[in-house]
């Protein structure tokens, strides 16, 4: 852990995260509440709205925590979702190999061939707009990625003679997947995960924002980002707000990753 | 116990097929310890291989292995797998590389037999402990929670060992269980090997470069060249009087610490043939000092020739 900036950043993580989960709690306004003697009120010590508050007199510091909470919940889900079939996908492809590869990695590339954003407001349409629907169609398409680095390694782990010695002992392919493969990809795959976690925000905030995300009452950054935009000559604290905090979010969880991937080619060096 | 009748291994490659393993057959007898010895290339490892379904994707087999009367070459991998480990197990060459390395040894060692034999987890960690002391390694106890690269590589080859006697098999293949050692640790895993022979009574296919470590535990020996067993005689025999030339090359060739001078180290001149192409005679004869017209045109049969030894030569010593 030699590298500073990354220890910084985690902190930082840290830090939001504690954020999210407390913060609403440290000021006294509620989400939902509407003081309509704080209208449109910028930044500052009165009546509690540090932050300001919107149009409809929502105060903007509980709005944008609560925000950021829902954004990295998605984040966090989705990459879960995103290792759980990226993982178990990849490695079967890799171990397995020959034909049974060829196959399920050109369904991989059939399904990365899709549009991202017409899949998901294609599911959507179907199915309603609901968040726990947004993790699953993020999370499916987000996995492609990971199966083909998990894929890869998988491939070049195959070869290494303990995966035969293994072999030789009489454990089962499901066996020696779980127990010799997967512990040993796991380096790589936290790396690329801790980077999908800010792409998965970034996205889930273009998509609420564009209005096919979360809905409201529930917020997160991309619709708080969307609203402030529309206000955005006479109350910028609104855009300001929930703006840093996503780039925040997003330079943080790109810089641990970062650090991630220097220590562990520290080790492979 | 372990028969391999007619075995052909060709190697499927971009432009042509390459045989590695031409028409070989040989047994081995409950107890018995066979050295398989010859150049690299000569198809000894990839016999044995193919008995433990190891062979790589691209190869095509023929022939038969029948291992307590089971076919091995027909058997569903699930089938296999209920063998392999448990009555036929296998030490690799590299001890360094053929330990998983995030597993610790006493975790890796248990989950044979939890495998195999179906016993828990604490039955299966005390039987690896009894069996880490039964390979003498000392202070066992703390070696079972040690992971493979804090352990050096005599110590893994004994762990290797261990690990492959851990359900009483009644084969073990032992491919090259030296070559990757110190040579100071060779004698010592080979004085192992014999120890555990003694004690657990099974059969070793003894594959290995090394003539001394196969004069030390081997009760007969078979030679390989180019993809077929040119020689096979009992221990004493093929040491005192090889009948074969190339057998008796690799006599010369091994290294003798009083005629050793590094200048005059002996070597068999020559290549050998390249295994894409199909000689129609003896395979040794470019290199042989006894090969006529005949050697080049007719390839000479596995037959008996004096004793208890085959040879498949024209002109045996």
């Amino acid at each position: 852990m030699s590298n500073r900036g990354s220890v910084l950043a985690l902190c930082a993580v840290g830090c939001i995260v504690f954020l999210a989960i407390g913060g609403p709690f440290l000021n006294p306004n509620r989400v939902d509440a509407l003081d309509w003697s704080h209208v449109a009120m910028s930044p500052g010590l009165n009546g509690g709205h540090w932050f300001g508050t919107d149009r409809l007199g929502r105060d903007l510091f509980v709005r944008t925590l609560q925000g950021t909470g829902v954004s990295l919940l998605i984040g966090l889900f989705a990459t879960a979702v995103t290792l759980l079939i990226g993982i178990g996908y990849g490695a079967v492809a890799g171990f397995i190999g020959g034909r049974t590869d060829h196959l399920m990695m050109r369904g991989v590339e059939i399904l990365s061939g899709l549009p991202l954003i017409f899949f998901v407001i294609l599911v959507s349409v179907i199915f309603g707009r609901s968040v726990f629907l947004l993790f699953v169609s993020i999370g499916a398409v987000g996995w492609l990625t990971m199966a083909r680095i998990v894929r890869g390694q998988t491939l070049s782990i195959r070869q290494r003679e303990f995966i035969e010695a293994a072999i030789a002992t009489g454990a089962g392919t499901r066996r020696i997947i779980a127990r010799h493969i997967v512990p040993n990809v796991i380096g790589p795959v936290i790396v690329y995960a801790t980077l999908t976690v800010p792409q998965i925000i970034l996205l889930e905030s273009f998509l609420s924002f564009l209005g096919l995300g979360v809905q409201e009452p529930r917020v997160s950054l991309g619709t708080l980002i969307a609203d402030g935009v529309g206000d955005m000559e006479s109350a910028p604290w609104l855009l300001i707000m929930p703006g840093g905090f996503l780039a925040l979010l997003l330079l943080c969880f790109n810089i641990v990753g970062d650090g991630l991937r220097d220590a562990l080619d520290a080790q492979r060096r | 116990m372990l028969q391999i009748d007619s075995l052909c291994i060709e190697f499927r490659q971009e432009r042509a097929r390459v045989a590695a393993v031409r028409d070989v057959s040989l047994a081995l007898a409950p107890g018995e310890c066979v050295g398989v010895v010859g150049e690299s290339g000569s198809g000894k490892t990839q016999t044995f291989l193919a008995a433990m379904g190891l062979l790589g994707r691209n190869a095509l087999v023929s022939g038969s292995i029948r291992f307590e009367g089971r076919e091995l070459l027909a058997a569903a991998t699930s089938e296999l797998n209920r063998v392999r480990g448990a009555r036929l197990a296998m030490i690799f060459q590299d001890p360094m590389t053929s330990l998983t390395p995030h597993l610790t040894v006493g975790v890796q060692m248990a989950e044979v037999l939890v495998c195999h034999a179906g016993l828990s987890w604490t039955a299966a960690k005390r039987k690896a402990l009894d069996m880490l002391q039964t390979v003498r390694i000392a202070d066992a106890a703390r070696r079972m929670r040690q992971y493979p690269h804090e352990l050096s590589g005599g110590m893994r080859q004994r762990v290797m060992i261990g690990m492959s006697l851990l359900c009483e098999p009644a084969l073990v293949i032992a491919d090259e269980p030296t070559s990757a050692l110190d040579a100071t640790i060779h004698v010592q895993v080979i004085e192992l090997l014999a120890a555990m022979r003694r004690e657990f009574r099974m059969a070793i296919a003894l594959i290995s470069h090394d003539l001394c470590a196969v004069h030390a535990l081997a009760d007969r020996v078979v030679v390989m060249y180019a993809g077929r067993v040119v020689e096979c005689a009992p221990a004493t025999a093929i040491f005192a009087h090889p009948r074969h030339p190339y057998t008796a090359e690799l006599l010369r060739c091994a290294p003798n610490l009083s005629a050793a001078r590094l200048n005059r180290m002996p070597s068999i001149t020559g290549q050998p043939p390249d295994p894409a192409e199909v000689l129609p005679g003896c395979a040794f004869a470019a290199r042989c000092a006894r090969a006529d017209a005949r050697c080049r045109i007719e390839r000479p049969l596995l037959v008996q020739s004096g004793g208890a030894a085959q040879a498949a030569c024209h002109h045996p010593l």
